[in-house]
């Protein structure tokens, strides 16, 4: 069966989408309707035939029970995470639902499929219409990554006044607090360049969508590196605020 | 403000011991039911005088405690701590929550370049 040209390209992008799936199924996306043949794009790529049917529908399998696993795992931690902000929450809660249904759905089909279209038609929606693995688990990682930094940059600067007063009450009863005063001005510091790093992370990365993709990847990418930074100055702030309170024991 | 504080709390050290006083000039003798004002006029011509039992309608009762004398109070206190130690542990906590999700993210980020 000859495969036209256009649509062997398509076959062959999806492949390299379909990887965890060893090409069994990505190179399989059938030309004709019978759609139980297919040839393969090279030879190192196995092909999904009505003898390989089963292996295939193996292959689908596990691929779908991994993601069933992964999206359990991200809805723990959802539920988990106490620095998350309620309403990033609720999308995070109600993103992983609808994924969880529609990968549900295709465990409940893929077992029932007998041909290769039919298996390469689910293995393409399991990753296409989803992206757990390519969005799903940065979003939600990276979302309560973004939230938790968010809180204790307030939590830090909400405390800045009192750390002030504090350092200026023993400045009035003698205490030297040329150190604390230094270590205050970095802790502010560290505070702002940490909201500048995180500012909008989390509304960024839940804007993802399994369409945004490959686009979603340089947008998690940015957002896991400025996370990071205000990581560093965070601990960095909670270090000079340690240092703070040791200088005015 | 503080002054204010500061002033109630003399005020009140002071009605302790005009009450005190009135109740000493008799010996058994309590005051019932007098406004303040009353006392310091003419504590003991304008007050009735009640039953020892009757102690219902004291307004306030005398302090029990002695007054601490200003004398030793210290008055260069060393600074209290401007955080409190759970405060503290909370933003450790809260750093490691978020150390813990970027690590997760990395991971996320590089599982997802071989399979999507």
């Amino acid at each position: 069966m000859h495969r036209p040209a256009p649509r062997l390209a398509a076959t062959i992008a999806l492949a390299a989408a379909l990887g965890g799936l060893g090409g069994m199924l990505a190179l399989a996306a059938p030309a004709g309707a019978a759609g139980t043949t297919a040839t393969t794009g090279t030879a190192s790529h196995p092909t999904c035939t009505p003898a390989t049917v089963v292996a295939a529908q193996q292959q689908l399998e596990a691929a779908l029970a991994g993601r069933v696993t992964v999206l359990g795992s991200l809805s723990g931690d959802v539920q988990a995470a106490t620095g998350l902000a309620a309403a990033d929450r609720a999308t995070l809660t109600a993103t992983l639902a609808t994924t969880s249904a529609g990968i549900g759905a295709l465990v409940q089909k893929a077992p029932t499929d007998t041909t290769c279209l039919a298996l390469w038609q689910d293995a393409r929606s399991m990753v296409q219409s989803y992206r757990v693995y390519a969005v799903v688990a940065p979003q939600t990682h990276l979302a309560i990554a973004g939230d938790t930094a968010d809180g204790i940059e307030a939590t830090l600067a909400g405390d800045e006044p009192a750390i002030q007063g504090a350092i200026a009450t023993a400045g009035k009863n003698g205490v030297n607090t040329a150190a604390a005063q230094a270590s205050f001005a970095d802790l502010q510091a560290q505070v702002t360049a940490a909201q500048g790093a995180t500012g909008g992370v989390s509304a960024t990365v839940l804007a993802q969508t399994p369409a945004s993709y490959p686009g979603s990847s340089p947008v998690f990418v940015a957002a896991r590196d400025g996370v990071r930074t205000a990581y560093g100055d965070l601990k960095t702030a909670a270090a000079d605020l340690q240092a703070i309170v040791a200088d005015l024991r | 403000m503080r002054f204010r504080a500061s002033t109630a709390a003399v005020a009140m050290a002071l009605a302790g011991t005009a009450l005190a006083a009135t109740a000493c000039g008799s010996g058994t003798a309590q005051v019932v039911g007098n406004a303040p004002g009353t006392h310091a006029a003419a504590p003991h011509t304008t007050m009735q005088v009640a039953p020892p039992t009757s102690t219902t309608a004291v307004p306030t009762a005398p302090p029990t405690t002695a007054p601490t004398n200003p004398a030793t109070t210290p008055t260069t206190a060393p600074a209290a701590s401007p955080v409190s130690p759970a405060t503290v542990n909370q933003l450790n906590a809260a750093l490691g929550a978020l150390g813990q999700s970027l690590n997760q993210a990395d991971n996320d980020l590089a599982q997802a370049q071989g399979d999507q």
